[in-house]
C-alpha cells in the first residue's frame, strides 16, 4: 500500500544516480590521498564575472560549496542557487565568511562575462563570498563529470541537468554532495564543520 | 469518516481471517531501537537460513554478489544467467522486522552489465534501485529500515528490466514478524520463473534470450529454482511422515502468476501474498502474482512422492514446472489406501458405435504440402510424447523416427505399425527396445498424414502416404503382423 | 588474470610500431533516430530525427599497443602516477606494471580505461572521444541490416565476456567501422548526458524522468539500446571496467 503510494510504477524501470550520495559517498577519494584525489588536478582556466581568469586550484584552501548552473535557466538554476544561499545564511557563527560559494556555467555560448554579473547581481551573490564562472565546452566537461553531474545540452540551446550541489574540501576533494532540493541544511553543515576540524 | 472506518473495519474482516491493521501502523518500527550488528545468512535455494531468535532490531548487514554465468536450465540445455549469488533464484535473506539493512550490492568484474536492486521490502522510490545501480567491477550500498513484516521479491529493475527479470534477476527476502513464525521441521525456498529462448523447449545447446518470445509472453520454459527438474530425484525435497513443512514460494516472472499447488496436499496454512498477518486455511492452490509470494504450511501424512506444480498444467508438463516432495515413513492406510481394486466399467448401452456418432468432418489434404502440415499436428498432438518434437526418441525407451532404416525400408509396415501397434523387441538404427506402441484409431487421413510427416522430416526417405494406402493396409489393433 | 609476467614485453621508444589500425575513417552525416528522443518530442509521431554532422572515427577501438605508446609520452597517465580523480584503482589492472603488457595482448582493445584517461588520449592526438548521437549513429547505420544487428548485440550484451579478440576481428559495417559491438563497451564523450535521474521530478523534468523507462523510448522493443543506455547511465568519469574501452573522433573541418 505505502509502496503504491510512494513511487510511480515507471520508478521500476528507470536509471538512477549509481551511489546514493552523501557524506558516505568517497570511493576513491580518501583523506589519505588529498592531493590525487582532488578535483583541482582539472587545469582548464575559468573566467569569472570580474573578468579574472583563475584555475580551479586557486580555490584551495578552504571548503567550496559548488553547483552548476546557466543564467538563461528560468526554474531548476535559481533553485539551486538559493539552495546554496540557504548553506550561506544558516552558516554557523564561526564559520561565516570562511567558506566559498561558486557556481559554474553550462552555456560556453550564451553566457558572457556580462550575463554572469548580470545575473550575480539579480540573486544578490555579487558578494566576495561568492563566484560565477566560464569556460569552454572541455572545461565544462571535464568538471561535470568530476563532480558527478549530468547534463545535455537541447536543440533550443537549453539544458537538462540535475541539481548536485557537491561540497570539496580545503584539497579539492569532494566530501559531501547532495542532489535533491533540501529543506535542511543541517547535514551540509555539519560535513563542513567536520572538514574544518581536519 | 466514523462510518467509512468502520465499514472499512467491516470489508476487511470479511475477507481476512485475522489480522487488521491501521493503514501506517508499522511506523512504530521507524522508531525501534537498533541493538548491535551482523551480517546476514544468505542462502541457496531450495536452503532457508535459519529462524531469527533475537527479541531486539539489530543493523544487518547484507552482501549480495551480482553474478552473470553460464547454467543448466534443462537437460542438454545451457542458458547464460544473470544472479545475484550465482544460482536461480538469488539468494534467501532474512531479517526482522524494525531491522537497519545496510544493502552492499556487488557487481562481479566479469559481467558486462550494470545491474541494482529492488527489495519490495523497501520504502522508498525504487525500493532500493534508484541508489544501487551498478556498473561491473563496482559495489553500491545503501540502507533501509525494515518496516513491513512479510515475504517480498527481490528482482533487478535496470532496463531493460524485463530481460534482467527473464535471466533470473530475482529472489526473496523474508521479513519476520517480531513475534516470529511457529516452528516447523522444515522451511524450503521454491521460486518459479519464466525462460524465453531462442530455441523451442528441448533444443539443445546454448540457448540465447529470445527478445521476441519475452515480449509476446511466450516462454519456453516454466520451472522452479531456475532449471527444469532442479528439485526432483535426489534433490527433491525431503520430510518424514508426520512433519511440519513451510514452503516460502515466490514468483519471479518476469510475465507469468502461478498458481501454485502440491498434488496430494491440502495447505493447512496459506500466508497469502507473503502477508503474515493473515492466514487462511484449507487451501488447495494458492495464486502467487509475478514479483509476489506465498508462504504455506502443511503437516504430511501419507509417505510418497509429492509433486509441487504451476496449476496451469502445460507449464508443469510440457515446459518444466514441477518438482517434488519426497516423504518417507511407514504407509498409512486409514488417510489414504492406494488402489484396491481394478475393474473394466461398461455402461450399458455404450460400445463401439460411440466412435462412429462423434466423428467429424475433418480437412482432407489436396497437396503432399498440405499433407505434411496437417500431419504435423496429428504427430505433436499423438507421437511427439514418446518420439519427441525432434523425431529423435527417447533412448532405451522410445525408438527414433529421424533417420530410421525400421521406418524408411518398409512403407507397409509403417501402416500396419500405426493402426495395429507393435509389441515387443524391436531394432532401430542398431538400438534394441522393447516396449509397447499402442494401436491408433486414427482415420485414414490422420494417418496418412502424420506417416507423410514423418517421412517428410529429419532425413527420412520423402514418401507421401496416401488414404487409399492406408485404408488397403490397415490392420485390427494386435494383428499388425510385422513379427 | 595476467599477472603472469614471464612473457611480458619491456616497450621502449624504439620498438613502438603502429600495428594496430589507427586509420580514422570520414562518416558522412545523415539523420538517425535517437532511443531517447529529446525532451518535449515525445509527443510527436514519428519521433523527430537527429542530424549529425559528417565526421571522422576510429576504424577500430584504440588498442593496447597505441595506449601504450600515449603512456610512454605521457608520463602522468602511466598507472602508478594516475590521480585517483581521473581513473578508479581498476586503470589498466591487466598490464603487468607502467609499460609493460603480455604481447598477444597488445592488439587487443585497452580497457581498465576511464572517461578522464579516454579524452587524454583523443587529446593527444589533436582528436576527442565521440559524442553518443555520433556513436549511436554509427551503430544505427543508416538501417543496414537492422534485424541481424539487433539480434547480435543483445547476444553479445548477454553474455559476460571471457576473452577479448584482437581489435578489428569484426566485419566492418556500412561505413567501414569495426567492432560497434562484440568486443567491448565503449566511452562517449557525453556518457553523462543521458538524464534520467530520479530526482528530476523535483525541478518539473517529470519528462525526462520517465525517460528512463520504456515509455518514452522510441522502441520499446529494442532491449539492447535499453542495456547501452543503461550501462552508460551507470559509469562516473573515474570508472574503469573489463570491458570498457573506447576510440576516438575528430571533426571534418
Amino acid at each position: 500500500m505505502k509502496k503504491l503510494i510512494a513511487g510511480c510504477f515507471a520508478i521500476l524501470f528507470m536509471y538512477g544516480v549509481p551511489q546514493a550520495w552523501g557524506h558516505e559517498h568517497t570511493s576513491g577519494m580518501s583523506m589519505t590521498e588529498p592531493q590525487t584525489g582532488s578535483i583541482y588536478n582539472l587545469k582548464d582556466t575559468w573566467t569569472t564575472s570580474e573578468g579574472k581568469n583563475f584555475q580551479l586550484t586557486e580555490l584551495a584552501g578552504r571548503p567550496v560549496v559548488m553547483s552548476m548552473i546557466y543564467t538563461s535557466c528560468k526554474e531548476v538554476c535559481p533553485r539551486i542557487v538559493e539552495d546554496m544561499k540557504k548553506i550561506e545564511r544558516t552558516l554557523p557563527p564561526e564559520l561565516v565568511g570562511r567558506v566559498q560559494f561558486a557556481v559554474f556555467s553550462f552555456d560556453t555560448q550564451r553566457d558572457t562575462i556580462d550575463k554572469l554579473k548580470e545575473y550575480a547581481k539579480a540573486h544578490h551573490i555579487d558578494t566576495p563570498t561568492w563566484l560565477i564562472a566560464r569556460s569552454d565546452a572541455g572545461a565544462i566537461r571535464r568538471l561535470s563529470i568530476a563532480l558527478g553531474m549530468k547534463y545535455k545540452k537541447l536543440r533550443d540551446g537549453d539544458f537538462e541537468h540535475d541539481t548536485l550541489i557537491s561540497v570539496v574540501d580545503q584539497y579539492g576533494v569532494i566530501s559531501y554532495r547532495v542532489n535533491n532540493f533540501t529543506h535542511e541544511t543541517d547535514e551540509t553543515i555539519s560535513a563542513i564543520k567536520k572538514m574544518m576540524k581536519q | 469518516m466514523k462510518t467509512f472506518k468502520a465499514l472499512l473495519t467491516l470489508g476487511l474482516l470479511l475477507t481476512a481471517n485475522t489480522g487488521y491493521c491501521d493503514i501506517g501502523s508499522q511506523d512504530k518500527n521507524v522508531r525501534e531501537k537498533i541493538i548491535g550488528q551482523e551480517t546476514a545468512v544468505l542462502t541457496d535455494a531450495p536452503a532457508v537460513p535459519p529462524p531469527i531468535t533475537r527479541k531486539h532490531a539489530t543493523k544487518v548487514i547484507v552482501n549480495l554478489e551480482v553474478k552473470e554465468v553460464e547454467g543448466r536450465l534443462a537437460d542438454g540445455v545451457q542458458y547464460t544467467f544473470w544472479t545475484f549469488g550465482g544460482k536461480v533464484p538469488g539468494k534467501f535473506i532474512r531479517i526482522r522486522e524494525g531491522d537497519q539493512v545496510e544493502f552492499h550490492l556487488n557487481n562481479h568484474p566479469d559481467n558486462k552489465m550494470p545491474h541494482n536492486i529492488d527489495l519490495h521490502a523497501v520504502i522508498g522510490p525504487g525500493g532500493g534501485a534508484a541508489a544501487s545501480l551498478t556498473a561491473p567491477g563496482h559495489s553500491s550500498h545503501f540502507s533501509f529500515k525494515a518496516l513491513n513484516p512479510g515475504l517480498y521479491v527481490y528482482h533487478c529493475a535496470t532496463a531493460p528490466v524485463a530481460m534482467h527479470v527473464a535471466n533470473g534477476m530475482y529472489g526473496l527476502i523474508l521479513v519476520e514478524p517480531k513475534e516470529g513464525l511457529p516452528k516447523v521441521d522444515h522451511e524450503y525456498y521454491v521460486m518459479q520463473g519464466d525462460f524465453y529462448t531462442q530455441g523451442k523447449n528441448g533444443e539443445q545447446g546454448l540457448q540465447p534470450f529470445s527478445m521476441v518470445k519475452a515480449i509476446d509472453e511466450k516462454p519456453e520454459y516454466v520451472v522452479f529454482n531456475g532449471a527444469a527438474g532442479s528439485l526432483v530425484a535426489d534433490n527433491a525435497l525431503q520430510a518424514k511422515k508426520g512433519e511440519t513443512i513451510r514452503l516460502f514460494v515466490g514468483d519471479g516472472g518476469p510475465n507469468l502468476t502461478s498458481s501454485f499447488h502440491v498434488i496430494g496436499e491440502i495447505f493447512d496454512n496459506v500466508y497469502p501474498e507473503g502477508n503474515t498477518n493473515t492466514v487462511t486455511h484449507n487451501v488447495q492452490t494458492t495464486f502467487i502474482p509475478a514479483g509476489g509470494a506465498a508462504i504455506v504450511e502443511f503437516k504430511t501424512h501419507v509417505p510418497g512422492t509429492y509433486i509441487l506444480v504451476d496449476h496451469s498444467l502445460t507449464r508443469a508438463f510440457n515446459k518444466g514446472a514441477l518438482a517434488q516432495l519426497k516423504v518417507s515413513g511407514d504407509e498409512e492406510k486409514l488417510i489414504y489406501s492406494g488402489k484396491i481394486t481394478d475393474d473394466v466399467y461398461l455402461p450399458e448401452g455404450t460400445g463401439m458405435r460411440n466412435a462412429e456418432q462423434t466423428k467429424v468432418a475433418q480437412p482432407s489434404a489436396a497437396t503432399k504440402q498440405e499433407r505434411i502440415k496437417l500431419g504435423e499436428v496429428v504427430y505433436n498432438t499423438n507421437c511427439a510424447a514418446c518420439h519427441q518434437l525432434t523425431g529423435l526418441g527417447v533412448p532405451q525407451a522410445f525408438p527414433p523416427l529421424a533417420k530410421s532404416d525400421f521406418l524408411n525400408a518398409d512403407k507397409v509396415r509403417a501402416i500396419k505399425t500405426v493402426t495395429g501397434g507393435l509389441q515387443g523387441n524391436l531394432t532401430v538404427n542398431g538400438e534394441t527396445f522393447n516396449g509397447v506402441m499402442p494401436a491408433w484409431s486414427l482415420s485414414d487421413e490422420e494417418i496418412a498424414n502424420v506417416l507423410t510427416y514423418v517421412y517428410s522430416n529429419w532425413g527420412n526417405s520423402q514418401q507421401e502416404v496416401t488414404p487409399d494406402e492406408v485404408r488397403r493396409h490397415r490392420v485390427t489393433p494386435g494383428k499388425n503382423g510385422s513379427e | 588474470m595476467i599477472k603472469q609476467a614471464v612473457l611480458s614485453v619491456i616497450v621502449s621508444a624504439a620498438s613502438l610500431v603502429a600495428m594496430g589500425s589507427d586509420d580514422l575513417v570520414a562518416i558522412p552525416g545523415g539523420s538517425y533516430v535517437p532511443f531517447y528522443p529529446q525532451k518535449g518530442t515525445t509527443t510527436k509521431t514519428p519521433v523527430p530525427p537527429t542530424l549529425v554532422e559528417s565526421f571522422l572515427l576510429d576504424r577500430d577501438p584504440v588498442t593496447n599497443r597505441r595506449y601504450l605508446e600515449f603512456v610512454f609520452q605521457h608520463t602522468e597517465w602511466r598507472r602508478s602516477s594516475i590521480k585517483r580523480i581521473f581513473a578508479d584503482s581498476g586503470y589498466l589492472q591487466h598490464w603487468n606494471n607502467d609499460l609493460s603488457i603480455l604481447p598477444e595482448d597488445l592488439d587487443k582493445p585497452v580497457v581498465n580505461i576511464s572517461w578522464f584517461a579516454a579524452e587524454a588520449f583523443c587529446e593527444a592526438k589533436q582528436e576527442r572521444l565521440p559524442m553518443t548521437d555520433e556513436w549511436e549513429y554509427v551503430l544505427e547505420d543508416l538501417g543496414r541490416g537492422k534485424a541481424s544487428r539487433m539480434q547480435q548485440v543483445l547476444q553479445w550484451y548477454s553474455i559476460p565476456n571471457r576473452e577479448l579478440p584482437q581489435a578489428g576481428n569484426s566485419p566492418p559495417n556500412g561505413f567501414g567501422i569495426r567492432d560497434m559491438v562484440g568486443a567491448i563497451w565503449e566511452w562517449t564523450e557525453d556518457f553523462n548526458s543521458f538524464m534520467a535521474s530520479p530526482d528530476s521530478r523535483d525541478s518539473g523534468q517529470r519528462n525526462m524522468f520517465c525517460g528512463g523507462g520504456s515509455l518514452n523510448a522510441s522502441d520499446p522493443t529494442d532491449y539492447a539500446s535499453f542495456m547501452r543506455y543503461s550501462f552508460r547511465s551507470s559509469l562516473q568519469g573515474d570508472f574503469t571496467g573489463r570491458n570498457l574501452g573506447f576510440r576516438c573522433a575528430k571533426d571534418l573541418k
